[in-house]
């Protein structure tokens, strides 16, 4: 099971054991037992006879804003009683797991869309390193009565500027920080194809005779 | 647009004269930028590029009220709940509004507003009316509204954020085709351009490479 999901359904069975009307400390040590490496750390503290002030530390400061949350209630309790808010957090928990789970989901979701934009950037990778090889050469059969001047390897470092540009902007578009995988498969590909397609770039000096 | 305008406290014709003054000057970059090199379809190009900043800029206020409303709406749920525990037990309503805190920055700060209000001698529906105009949640707002009070509902926030959540995938899913297509087709468009208006100078290819910067930075922001 996801920690992160983990360590909420452990806070949900605190706030009923504390509806029930058991203590928050002893609450946290029976329950927060299996919630992973922050649970723990939780358990441990209230064991050494830390108030639950420092002892949720890990968890209030953690990176689950749904666990913080929790914890935050838990301690909130102490101002008021701890088995209303036992009783009235079922509700706060149940979205949180919820919250945890749509997540989840949308981790997954992401992970589909940066499979995506690694292939479009490999696509355009290869597509960008075609026409700058060849490009010079199709240029000058376009206008075959005045032939182009521009040098057949003119064209491939601007293109790999450009391939990397728009690659490294969609990765950064898609996973933020690892914008770099997206570079590195463009330019992979952009200087493998222009290894493949590089000889179709050299023309004959005897077909410009013909011509 | 207008609603987060007036949230953040932001002048309308304000931003509009800043938006119009940064997208001309950003019109006026690149014009000097390219030159000539579009040729006559230069002046289409900045154009677009002018009104993009524009667009950019006088929609700040509702991104940022968008990305505050997410937080605020869960929020909303946990501050909904200790105040209706609170109350239960508390018993006065002024009591539990100044024993209240927030981990979003925002209603912590409408919080401490209302208890120095309070501490003043307003009363705490007035208090609190006036604090909690001024969220981007209508949820956190509402759970403001009524904090105190042992009827306070704790499912409105959850709905909020289940409906932003449903509104930020369908935002996701419409936004990266659109940002894909542009980040696709924006080299190999400049690239055919080189190739069959013979641009072989470097400088111009620089200019070239600058002006596809221009509009990746321009269509990630739009997108994003």
């Amino acid at each position: 099971m996801d920690q992160e999901l983990a360590v909420v359904l452990a806070f949900r069975r605190v706030l009923e054991r504390t509806a029930e009307g058991m203590g928050v400390c002893q609450s946290l040590v029976r329950e927060l037992g299996d919630a992973g490496p922050a649970g723990e750390e939780v358990r441990r503290r209230v064991l050494l006879g830390l108030s639950p002030g420092f002892a949720l530390l890990p968890v209030s400061n953690g990176r689950s804003a749904e666990a913080s949350m929790l914890a935050s209630l838990v301690l909130s309790s102490r101002n008021s009683s701890v088995v209303t808010t036992g009783r009235k957090g079922e509700t706060l928990s149940n979205l949180a797991e919820r919250w945890v789970k749509a997540r989840e989901n949308q981790r997954l979701e992401a992970r589909v869309r940066r499979a995506r934009s690694m292939l479009a950037s490999a696509v355009d990778g290869a597509v960008c390193s075609m026409i700058a090889t060849i490009g010079p050469l199709l240029g000058s059969l376009a206008n075959i009565a005045t032939p182009s001047t521009m040098a057949p390897g003119s064209l491939l470092y601007p293109g790999a500027a450009m391939a990397l540009i728009s690659s490294g902007l969609l990765g950064v578009y898609t996973s933020g920080r690892g914008f770099y995988l997206n570079a590195a498969v463009t330019g992979a590909v952009y200087l493998f194809v222009s290894l493949a397609v590089a000889p179709l770039a050299i023309i004959p000096s005897s077909i410009w005779a013909i011509k | 647009m207008f609603t987060s305008m007036r949230k953040l406290e932001v002048d309308p014709l304000r931003l509009v004269a800043l938006g119009g003054a940064i997208s001309f000057a950003a019109g006026a970059v690149v014009w000097l930028l390219l030159g000539d090199l579009m040729g006559a379809a230069t002046l289409e190009v900045d154009i677009v590029c002018a009104a993009l900043v524009f667009y950019v800029v006088v929609s700040a206020p509702r991104r940022i009220m968008d990305a505050r409303r997410i937080s605020q709406s869960r929020e909303a749920v946990f501050l909904a709940t200790v105040s209706a525990a609170s109350a239960q037990v508390v018993g006065s309503r002024n009591r539990v509004i100044i024993m209240l805190r927030s981990r979003d920055e925002e209603i912590d700060r409408a919080l401490a507003g209302v208890r120095k209000a309070l501490f003043l001698g307003f009363s705490a529906e007035e208090a609190t009316l006036k604090a909690s105009s001024r969220l981007a949640s209508y949820s956190a707002s509402n759970a403001l509204r009524r904090a105190g009070l042992p009827s306070a509902s704790m499912s409105e926030g959850g709905e909020e954020t289940h409906g932003l959540e449903i509104s930020g995938q369908m935002a996701a899913e419409t936004k990266l085709p659109v940002f894909m297509t542009a980040a696709f087709f924006t080299p190999i468009m400049l690239l055919l351009y080189a190739v069959f208006s013979h641009i072989t100078e470097p400088q111009q290819l620089v200019e070239l490479v600058a002006l596809e910067v221009i509009l990746l930075d321009l269509a990630f922001y739009v997108c994003s």
